[in-house]
């Protein structure tokens, strides 16, 4: 082997082994900036996500704020609620012509979904017809509540005997 | 490096359409060399030029508006809401007729009673008997 083909040898060896290093770390470059650029995509993605769902959320408040205000109006705010609500099945009961006697006001915790609730019992007088109807209404007062049980007698001087037992949910949120 | 006297002889060869022997028993032997470099540096540019292709589309390609998926996280039952709403407003129609056509009577002023009377001895009559009598004595709902 002659000098001039050593000299070629060699610059052709140093050529080589130079053109695959430089290659290869741009190959290397390139892999690393494309992470970069996935991770920074992921990002970018999540961010969007996160931004619509916010301005999906602020709008849905904005457009249920009635309903949502119906729906909790159907609740007692607190304990301090039932006071009224006596009062006014009291001033109902008197114009209706009955005798109302509130018997029982408990607060209970439902034990299937822990929701507090003003349980009261109440026992009226009067003719049957009014006695039935005063049952009706206490069947559908405006709030979310539940007759538990309702006995209806006939008494020895003719009128009806009413006992009903009702529950009224208090608004826990 | 290739000698020009070489090179012309290659292409004398190629011209006059002689083929070279198959037994070449040199160690160098610059045109196989010089052959297979160029080829083997072709199929490297040609392996990373489609490689770099396929990057550069990959991530150019890339629409953000489209990658953003619509995320189920809020969960808004309307029509459980519209359900409620409309028993709502139902019972409170019902409430307010009921009112509404219940007889108004004027609250009569308590007036204290008092009389004086032997308390009647107790009648041990069950309610089912009440019943009995006039078929309409007690109902009772759990």
């Amino acid at each position: 082997m002659s000098t001039k083909t050593k000299k070629i040898l060699t610059t052709s060896i140093i050529t080589a082994a130079v053109t695959v290093g430089i290659l290869g770390l741009f190959f290397n470059e390139i892999r690393a900036r494309g992470s970069e650029l996935e991770q920074q995509i992921s990002i970018l993605t999540e961010n969007n996500t996160k931004e619509s769902t916010s301005v999906r959320v602020k709008r849905l408040v904005q457009e249920t704020e009635q309903d949502r205000l119906a729906l909790n109006n159907n609740f007692f705010a607190n304990e301090s609620q039932s006071i009224s609500f006596l009062n006014e099945i009291e001033l109902l009961a008197r114009n209706l012509g009955l005798s109302l006697k509130t018997e029982a006001l408990d607060k209970v915790v439902d034990p299937a979904n822990g929701a507090e609730r003003i349980k009261m019992v109440f026992v009226f007088n009067g003719q049957k017809s009014t006695v039935l109807r005063f049952s009706e209404i206490l069947e559908v007062v405006p709030y979310h509540s539940s007759v538990d049980s309702l006995t209806l007698r006939k008494q020895p001087d003719g009128n009806w005997e009413g006992r009903a037992a009702i529950s009224i949910t208090i608004n826990s949120l | 490096m290739i000698e020009n006297n070489f090179v012309k002889k290659m292409v004398k060869g190629i011209r006059s359409g002689k083929k070279p022997s198959l037994t070449d028993r040199s160690i160098m032997h610059p045109e196989r060399e010089w052959f297979s470099s160029v080829m083997l540096g072709l199929v490297l540019l040609v392996i990373g030029g489609y490689w770099s292709l396929s990057v550069y589309q990959q991530f150019n390609s890339v629409n953000l508006e489209a990658v953003t998926n619509e995320s189920d996280s809020v969960v808004y039952r309307d029509s459980l809401v519209e359900a409620a709403l409309f028993e709502i407003n139902r019972r409170a129609q019902t409430y307010e007729s009921l009112k509404a056509a219940a007889p108004f009577v004027a609250p009569q002023p308590a007036v204290p009673e008092v009389v004086e009377a032997e308390p009647a001895p107790l009648k041990e009559e069950s309610p089912v008997s009440a019943v009995a009598d006039d078929g309409e004595g007690e109902i009772t709902f759990e």
